[in-house]
């Protein structure tokens, strides 16, 4: 009971403090409702849109825009035609990322141009720029790095001084690239400067508008109406945007978490409550046939054995509920950490006190009243004879029939498990939640390490470069080169934008591998290759077409293979295929994976390390593994503990028989054999049921939510698990068994003796 | 002597108070000898039945059944001596009541190392019919031959009875004293009943009274009755 309020009020008191900080954030910040990628224009088009110009501005001032007409100035008007007919509100959210390696890391800056109306910047200490000299940054960047406000930051030769503390709502979980969805606060960072120094930077900065909506509309039309609209090339709601949706995905995994793991745990403990409450109705069966026969009714007698699964389920849950409390505080104080945020205060809402500690009470209660009104309702005569429950029931007497064949200690077994089914179903209830933590968190707990074993260990290079436009550098030895480019697929269902990779399919710096660890690098002649993660979250096959808009281009490729990764949607294809269909010239690419770091920076979007990256990538799964492996923990912990408590109620129940057992002659050994081990067949079977339980829901899960964040884990359960996670469980029962044999033991022979 | 029991103290602590139940008891049973020990509640009748069946432990003296000191013999020796030697009859019969009246016989014959057919002790309480039927099923005087088979498929060589017609009707207990009659005198199997019905010592070879904790008389009886003439107290 103190285990299910506790993990509900944990869960639920994080997150609707998180929701309630984060509505309030949104709403001061004026967060974007919808995001929107302008398409490059033709020629034409940039000419058609000068004419409208042209004519908007009359006789004068065409002349001096007809010679000044550049392409952001396309951009802006295409914007502005949006706004006026859309009647919406659209800023451009201009960003450019510098690099610098500091202290052998690579640190990115994504200088950001300031919005006046959507994503409004959150200052969080000190005041915005207003010389050129001076930025505001990120304060968790600032903290790990050891930075204070007045402290100087060199990016690109240039000193600047830190004057704020700064947070952006579009960048909650500000990840910089899709390419690496783990956002690294050590060494990455927003810098909000003045427009002179944003202007001085920006050199390849990407067309991106932020909207929101002026007046009640549909998102999802409006949004679709814009993506439509000439000139688009995509439009995304905030839900769909990573940056943004994030969060809310993490915080209603866990609103989801805190209610199914609570439930599962409250149904154990009832379980548990109940069949405690009729060991002790069946034990007074006399007293209680007394008491009706001297005139209680059976209300009072409900009454009276009501308190106890009352006082259980209160004092469990009041102390769940406060030791709840405590660890919201500090796991709400964690989004603080992984998220980019304002400092998060506790927010209490009656629906924690509600669900936290009277559901589980009228839960308990309300199975109670079923039970004792069910068990008391008897004559008082046949209340007081002696073993008048003891009848049998349709599935004892069938399951004899059926056990005839069996030797006498199956029969005896089996007989003896059957004659209390309730006992039978709470064993199974269980083992089969406890199972299904177990299972959960080995899949998880196995992904933590396939995540980063399959992204890193069979590449063949130190550092991956992306250049911010295409060059013709000769490669040297051990390195390839390759294009890459974001991808708009066009899918029956809403998606994140993908990335195309045109390769070199003859590569080994970059060998790409299926899940039969076959290499399929060459596959890439042949059609496109697609990662496992766009493989189940889009259901897609070898042999199936994806098209996908790539510059302003529609393409069709086949799908020729799986690359066994999960770190974002990637795909890849022939570099000459590639270039072929994007007029690109031959030996031009925009980046490569090598072996030395670059000296030179020039016209460098990043370099990622591939040592770093999978640090970040360990890093950031490195509570994730801590807190599965405390669930396991915990998880076997609670099974064991209830198995013991049910092993001991069969003792108990049973305390008649086993006397009886010992008092002919029957050895402790061979009493124990018949009678602690009858659950046995009964725990495995709940225990390969878990499994195919949680494999189901975990890939249902994957599947839902792979579509809306650019990463998946893989859900692979193997063999090996499987018999792993049976030992386990089998090793928890005999473990409960061993516990239980004291109890066996201190059955006295005298029972036998008692009328 | 099958069964010597020898200046035998018993006392044990209930609710605070000491009690003695069994004050220097000596008591030599022949081998098979129907022993009845008659005596009220209290008389320490139980009690002399639990130590001489190696259930509980004695505070002084000895008890050697068939040349085996028991009272010095561990708990697993105890539980082997228990299974090879003794067969036990309680008043309540306690039979497993999720088992058939043939395989409730059956939880005593795994215990008899030749494994004998169970249906030939269903056929010596004539409950051969009732085979496929569970306890709760049965009258209370067929559960008590059912218990009674139990304890014979082992073949005791003591069959110690607490009580066995207590909860019985007149007819049902005469019926159940007619088949130990019958055990006694065809399996020569020594049989240790107890009881407060002084009418069902009228079939045992040996008479022992107690009262409060001490034997107060053995008598003999010359002639036996049958079960069927047992005067009923």
């Amino acid at each position: 009971m103190i285990a299910s309020s506790f993990i509900y009020v944990t869960l639920e008191g994080a997150t609707s403090s998180v929701f309630y900080l984060l509505d309030d954030y949104t709403h001061i910040t004026n967060q974007e409702d919808f995001l929107v990628v302008l398409a490059i224009p033709t020629e034409r088009e940039v000419r058609a849109m000068r004419e409208q110009r042209h004519q908007s501005a009359g006789y004068f001032g065409n002349q001096q825009q007809a010679n000044h007409y550049f392409i952001s100035d396309y951009y802006q008007d295409l914007a502005t035609s949006i706004a006026e007919k859309f009647n919406v509100d659209l800023e451009g959210r201009f960003y450019y990322d510098a690099v610098e390696t500091i202290q052998d890391q690579t640190h990115t800056f994504r200088f950001i141009r300031e919005t006046e109306i959507v994503n409004q910047t959150y200052v969080l200490e000190g005041r915005l720029p207003t010389a050129d000299h001076e930025i505001a940054i990120f304060p968790e960047y600032a903290n790990q790095n050891h930075l204070l406000i007045g402290d100087t930051l060199t990016i690109n030769e240039q000193p600047f001084a830190i004057t704020a503390f700064i947070m952006l709502p579009d960048y909650i979980y500000p990840i910089f690239s899709f390419d690496s969805p783990l956002f690294n606060p050590q060494t990455q960072t927003i810098i909000i400067a003045t427009d002179q120094i944003y202007e001085q930077f920006a050199q390849g900065e990407l067309v991106l508008f932020s909207g929101s909506f002026r007046d009640e509309a549909n998102p999802e039309e409006m949004v679709a109406a814009i993506s439509n609209y000439p000139g688009v090339s995509y439009a995304m709601d905030n839900q769909m945007n990573v940056r943004i949706s994030t969060l809310n995905f993490h915080l209603h995994s866990n609103h989801l978490l805190s209610i199914t793991f609570s439930n599962l745990l409250l149904l154990m403990c009832v379980a548990v409550v109940l069949l405690m409450m009729k060991k002790r109705i069946n034990g007074d069966r006399m007293q209680i046939g007394i008491l009706k026969a001297m005139g209680y009714s059976q209300g009072s007698l409900i009454i009276s054995y009501l308190i106890f699964p009352l006082v259980i389920a209160i004092i469990g849950s009041i102390i769940g509920f406060f030791l709840g409390i405590g660890c919201a505080r500090f796991l709400a104080n964690t989004y603080v950490v992984n998220f980019v945020l304002p400092p998060v205060q506790f927010y209490f809402t009656p629906r924690l006190f509600i669900r936290g500690v009277l559901y589980p009470i009228l839960v308990t209660v309300g199975a109670s009243l079923i039970i004792l009104h069910r068990l008391l309702k008897g004559e008082s005569l046949s209340l007081m004879k002696e073993n008048n429950h003891l009848k049998l029931s349709i599935v004892s007497k069938g399951l004899s029939k059926l056990l005839r064949p069996f030797s006498f200690s199956t029969r005896f077994k089996y007989s003896l498990a059957f004659r209390n089914l309730g006992k039978v179903i709470a064993l199974f209830i269980v083992v089969l939640v406890a199972s299904i933590f177990l299972v959960f968190g080995f899949i998880a707990f196995n992904a933590v390490d396939d995540v980063s074993d399959r992204a890193f260990n069979r590449a063949n290079y130190t550092y991956e470069i992306k250049y911010n436009r295409l060059v013709r550098q000769s490669i040297g030895a051990g390195e390839t080169e390759f294009l890459k480019y974001q991808a708009y697929p066009e899918l029956e269902v809403v998606s994140t934008p993908f990335y195309i990779y045109g390769i070199d399919p003859n590569n080994e710096v970059n060998p790409l591998y299926n899940g039969q660890a076959e290499n399929i690098t060459s596959l890439a002649n042949e059609g496109l290759l697609i990662n496992e993660f766009i493989a189940k979250a889009y259901s897609l096959e070898v042999g199936d077409e994806l098209t996908m808009v790539i510059r302003g281009k529609q393409l069709t490729y086949p799908i020729s293979g799986i690359v066994d990764h999960y770190n974002g949607p990637m795909t890849y294809i022939s570099l000459d295929w590639l270039r072929q269909d994007l007029n690109i010239g031959t030996s031009q690419y925009n980046g490569s994976w090598t072996q030395e770091r670059p000296d030179n920076t020039r016209h460098i979007s990043y370099v990622f390390s591939m040592e770093e990256l999978a640090q970040n990538v360990e890093a950031g799964m490195e509570m994730i593994r801590v807190t599965l492996q405390f669930m396991v923990v915990i998880t076997v912990l609670i099974g064991n503990f209830m198995l013991v408590v049910l092993t001991n109620f069969v003792i108990e129940e049973n305390q008649k028989q086993i006397s009886i057992l010992k008092v002919m002659g029957y050895s402790e050994r061979e009493v124990s054999k018949m009678v602690l081990t009858i659950y046995f067949p009964f725990v495995l079977m709940a225990y390969f049921l878990s499994v195919l339980i949680t494999r189901v829901g975990v890939d249902l899960i994957m599947s839902q939510i792979a579509n809306r964040l650019p990463m998946a884990i893989p859900t692979d359960f193997t063999i090996g698990s499987t018999l792993t996670g049976a030992i386990i469980v089998a090793l928890t029962y005999l473990i409960a068994i061993k516990c239980s044999k004291r109890q066996l033991a201190k059955v006295s022979l005298q029972e036998v003796l008692k009328y | 002597m099958v069964i010597s029991i020898r200046n035998v103290h018993k006392q044990y602590m209930a609710g605070g108070l000491k009690t003695v139940a069994l004050k220097g008891v000596n008591l030599d049973v022949e081998h098979g000898e129907f022993v009845v020990v008659l005596g009220s509640s209290g008389s320490g009748k139980s009690t002399l039945l639990n130590v001489s069946g190696g259930l509980d432990q004695v505070n002084d003296g000895e008890i050697i059944v068939d040349g085996q000191v028991i009272t010095k013999l561990k708990s697993k020796q105890l539980t082997s001596f228990r299974r090879d030697q003794f067969g036990f009859i309680f008043q309540q019969y306690h039979l497993l009541p999720n088992m058939t009246v043939y395989e409730n016989v059956e939880v005593g014959a795994r215990l008899n190392k030749n494994q004998e057919d169970v249906n030939k002790f269903l056929q010596e309480v004539r409950l051969e019919k009732h085979a496929n039927k569970f306890p709760y099923e049965l009258s209370g005087g067929e559960q008590q031959r059912v218990a009674i088979a139990r304890a014979l498929a082992k073949k005791p060589a003591i069959l110690f009875c607490d009580e066995p017609t207590g909860a019985l009707d007149e007819d049902t207990g005469k019926i159940i004293l007619n088949v130990l009659q019958e055990i006694n005198q065809e399996l020569k199997t020594t049989i240790f009943l107890i009881t407060h019905n002084l009418g069902i010592a009228e079939i045992a070879d040996k008479v022992v009274k107690m009262r409060s904790g001490e034997i107060t008389e053995v008598s003999y009886n010359k002639i036996k009755k049958r079960a069927s003439e047992v005067s009923w107290a």
